[in-house]
């Protein structure tokens, strides 16, 4: 395996000690190291060069696969990106009302902003600037947005872009201009922020609601490559042992009183979009969730596959492609 | 003839100003030593306290006490405190006493330069400290103010830091001068460099090392301010500076400071075990070309503090050789030391307890030094606690334990008066199991991977931080006893012979308890 390193602001230290490997990561340069990782696993470590007040939180986690594994979740990751992309692009033509937005905003503000602008906005003199105070809040609008989505150079303040979604952005920047007493009536919407994306002409300010766009056909195409049943099964096997067995059990017999029975059952010997339906969007008052979003169409169609062929019965191949439409109908 | 009539008139006729006065206008080479010490007393107690901050925090995963930034301004300037205020003016303390009673000077060089030396000392620590309470906070980027955390990061007090780190810079140059001054002018007729004391030696070389690497650390202090404050790029890489080169230019300083801080400590040790083994110093010349060979090599093994920055290979071999070699010169210092009290007639008093603790304690502390400088054993090691016990371990139980010594050692002779033998008995008794306790468990939390300089940490490492902080606790308090101990000594207690000790030589040991306002007025002859 092969690191390269490098930092956006201050020098930090990547460190799994598992692996014996610490590199500095230094703003404006690349370093390199590599290793070996012959067992497959999570592995922890964390930052280990002083890099401000929060060097203690700094988690690094290095989840190692082999490489079909990683094929596979390369392949899920590109879906999960594109399927994304999709809701964003939905969310142009979505207004929030005030109240949705300052709801949102307020979890937004006090999980990304408040550890330095403090919940009251009012900063921390000499440290983090105000936003109550600031004219940036009560302002030019785009202004306020370019500062969070794009940070602001030569000062702690991050560029908010590749971290919180457009509908995230919004909510964040109306909470900013209407909290702490501002009240400037001004709300902003995710189409804003996104035009604001799109403008940007420097390449590192992309955002995945308006990288995929152009690709976006190949991204999602790619994935939804038809897989031979015996691939499909193998997939679906390991994809119901980690998301499904825990409930319905790796025989597929539910534990009785509490998880149905999948084996034989009418979900199984029933029609195939009803029970794509069911892992898709779960079932209404009962523990059954859905896994739209969660899981790749591809996974989804492996381990309907495999429900329906495990068991010693002998049912048909359900394709990726096939959940897509399933995917794209209920939208 | 008249001149030395004149002086000798002084030393009996005390017209000194008295009062604060008399602490103020000194040129005493006496005065200007105790003012060095007290300050550097309570520098220790000050960073001490900061200490006791970390180690409460600590004490519990999770944050408790204090919040993180505070948390770094504690450990930046707990190590500021101890290296430039406790540590340095200590041993600068000592050399004001004892050198010019050592080589028979009548005082130092330049009084005047002395004097001004220590007195700018106060108003470095009162701007360093009082940014603690300023807007902003204190210094947080840690002692070694790595850029761009002390740069474009750093909170708008960094000013006050620079300028404070400039004025401790002036003083160390202005005490190292004296002294070499005072070395090279001063010694009493017969008194050839060869038959200088080991205490003078250790501190010859280590003024050539302040004065060759302090304008080094205020090179790095302004380019920083200038970075920060009037848009260089030194260290930023966006205006085609570098990072690391700021790493570079520091630790050019930083490892030569090491040796300043522990090249005394040998000269001490190597007056204290000769003392109480009633032997002469064995390998007294290799113990001075030990001294100047680790004062050179301190020079080129700089960047072993920087292997996971990217090196190339060639400078990582480097770095790790050079390192190495230097085991070789501080090896023949510890045979000589256990050679010295091999079939020597010793006895335990307080003065050779703290030495021995040194010697050993050093070691343990030189051994996993030498852990650090492999290469890749480094990678692993780097910025963990490892790296924290292993420095704690040369600069406490070597440099502040070789102070204590020197203060036990010497303090009769100041003050005309016996020290509580048993309560400095029962401090050291307390400091040495209280300082293993704090300090050697830190191995085992740094190779199970807890970084340093963090406010919080993962649970498996709650059982040694507790552990650890306890140890903590007990050593901070234990120094309290030490306090005790000074200050009954100064008020009053047994009265002393010229002698204090009867293994003890040297030339300040002809001259009366306490030491007269004025000595050597007339230069001894040495045989």
């Amino acid at each position: 395996m092969r690191f390269l390193f490098t930092s956006d602001d201050v020098i930090h230290a990547w460190w799994i000690p598992d692996f014996a490997v610490k590199k500095d990561a230094v703003p404006g340069f690349i370093n390199e190291a590599w290793t070996n990782v012959n067992v497959e696993g999570i592995y922890r470590g964390q930052c280990a060069e002083l890099c401000g007040k929060s060097h203690g939180f700094m988690p690094i986690v290095a989840d190692v696969r082999s490489p079909e594994e990683f094929e596979l979740w390369l392949i899920e990751q590109k879906e999960l990106v594109a399927q994304q992309a999709q809701q964003e692009a939905a969310l142009k033509d979505v207004s929030f009302t005030m109240d949705e937005l300052m709801t949102l905003g307020k979890d937004v503000y006090t999980a990304n902003c408040s550890v330095c602008h403090q919940p009251g906005g009012q900063g921390l003199p000499g440290l983090f600037p105000s936003i109550k105070d600031s004219p940036i809040a009560t302002g030019d609008v785009q202004e306020h947005i370019d500062i969070v989505v794009n940070g602001k150079a030569g000062s702690a303040m991050q560029a908010f872009a590749k971290q919180l979604s457009s509908k995230q952005l919004a909510a964040v920047i109306t909470y900013e201009r209407n909290a702490w007493g501002l009240n400037t009536g001004d709300l902003v919407q995710p189409k804003d922020v996104q035009t604001d994306d799109s403008s940007d002409t420097k390449p590192t300010i992309e955002t995945p609601p308006t990288e995929p766009n152009l690709d976006s056909a190949k991204v999602i195409e790619d994935p939804l490559v038809d897989l031979d049943k015996t691939k499909l099964m193998e997939l679906g096997e390991q994809a119901y042992t980690e998301h499904c067995a825990m409930c319905h059990q790796a025989s597929g017999l539910g534990l009785p009183g509490a998880f149905p029975v999948l084996k034989d059952s009418p979900v199984i010997n029933g029609p195939i979009d009803k029970h794509i339906d069911i892992v898709l969007n779960g079932k209404e008052m009962t523990a059954m969730q859905g896994y739209k979003g969660k899981l790749s169409a591809t996974t989804i169609a492996a381990i309907v596959t495999y429900e329906r062929n495990a068991w010693g019965r002998s049912g048909e191949v359900i394709q990726a492609s096939e959940v897509n439409v399933q995917i794209k109908g209920a939208e | 003839m008249d001149d030395s009539m004149h002086q000798h008139s002084e030393s009996t006729d005390h017209h000194q100003p008295s009062g604060i006065k008399r602490w103020l206008y000194t040129t005493n080479h006496k005065d200007i030593g105790t003012l060095y010490l007290g300050f550097s007393l309570l520098m220790l107690f000050i960073g001490g306290a900061m200490a006791m901050v970390i180690r409460a925090e600590l004490f519990q995963p999770g944050l408790q006490l204090v919040d993180p930034n505070f948390f770094n301004q504690m450990t930046t300037v707990h190590g500021l405190i101890m290296v430039f205020g406790a540590v340095m003016p200590a041993f600068v303390g000592l050399a004001n006493w004892m050198i010019p009673l050592m080589i028979g000077a009548p005082d130092m060089a330049l009084p005047r330069m002395n004097n001004w030396s220590f007195w700018i000392l106060p108003f470095a620590f009162a701007i360093l400290l009082g940014s603690l309470f300023m807007d902003g906070g204190g210094p947080n980027f840690g002692w070694t103010f790595y850029a761009p955390l002390s740069t474009t990061y750093s909170n708008d007090n960094t000013a006050l830091f620079v300028f404070s780190v400039h004025i401790m810079g002036i003083s160390s140059i202005m005490g190292a001068i004296n002294v070499i001054v005072t070395i090279f002018n001063l010694r009493a007729p017969g008194m050839t460099l060869m038959k200088m004391p080991m205490f003078v030696w250790t501190w010859l070389i280590t003024a050539f090392l302040l004065i060759a690497v302090m304008p080094v650390l205020a090179g790095t202090v302004t380019m920083v301010l200038t970075d920060k404050y009037f848009g260089t790029s030194f260290f930023n890489a966006m205006g085609g500076g570098d990072p690391v080169m700021f790493q570079h230019i520091f630790w050019f300083f930083g490892h030569p400071e090491v040796y300043i801080m522990i090249l005394p400590a040998f000269g001490i040790v190597s007056t204290i075990v000769p003392a109480f083994s009633r032997k002469k110093l064995f390998g007294y010349h290799s113990m001075v070309y030990a001294t100047a060979s680790i004062a050179f090599l301190s020079f080129i093994v700089w960047a072993h503090h920087m292997f996971t920055t990217g090196m190339p290979l060639a400078a990582e071999l480097f770095f790790m050789y050079s390192t190495m070699l230097i085991s070789v010169p501080t090896g023949v210092k510890v045979f000589n030391w256990v050679a010295t009290m091999w079939r020597g007639s010793l006895s335990f008093e307080v003065p050779m307890l703290f030495s021995i603790a040194f010697i050993v304690l050093f070691t343990i502390g030189g051994l996993s030094g030498l852990m650090l400088a492999i290469t890749p054993a480094d990678f692993q090691y780097h910025d963990t606690y490892f790296v924290v016990a292993h420095f704690h371990y040369v600069l406490v139980t070597g440099a502040l334990f070789s102070i204590i010594a020197a203060v036990y050692y010497w303090m009769p002779k100041w003050t005309g008066n016996m020290f509580n033998i048993r309560l400095a008995k029962i401090h050291f008794w307390l400091s040495l199991i209280s300082v293993n306790v704090l300090f050697f468990p830190m191995h085992f939390v740094g190779l199970a991977g807890m970084p340093r300089r963090i406010a919080d940490y993962a649970l498996q490492f709650a059982d040694f931080n507790m552990i650890i902080s306890l140890g903590g606790f007990a050593f901070g308090l234990s120094q309290l006893l030490f306090v005790w101990c000074v200050v009954e000594c100064f008020r009053g207690g047994e009265k002393v012979p010229a002698r204090v000790w009867d293994g003890a030589e040297g030339l300040e040991w002809e001259v009366a308890s306490p030491a007269p306002y004025h000595t050597f007025s007339t230069p001894p002859e040495i045989k």
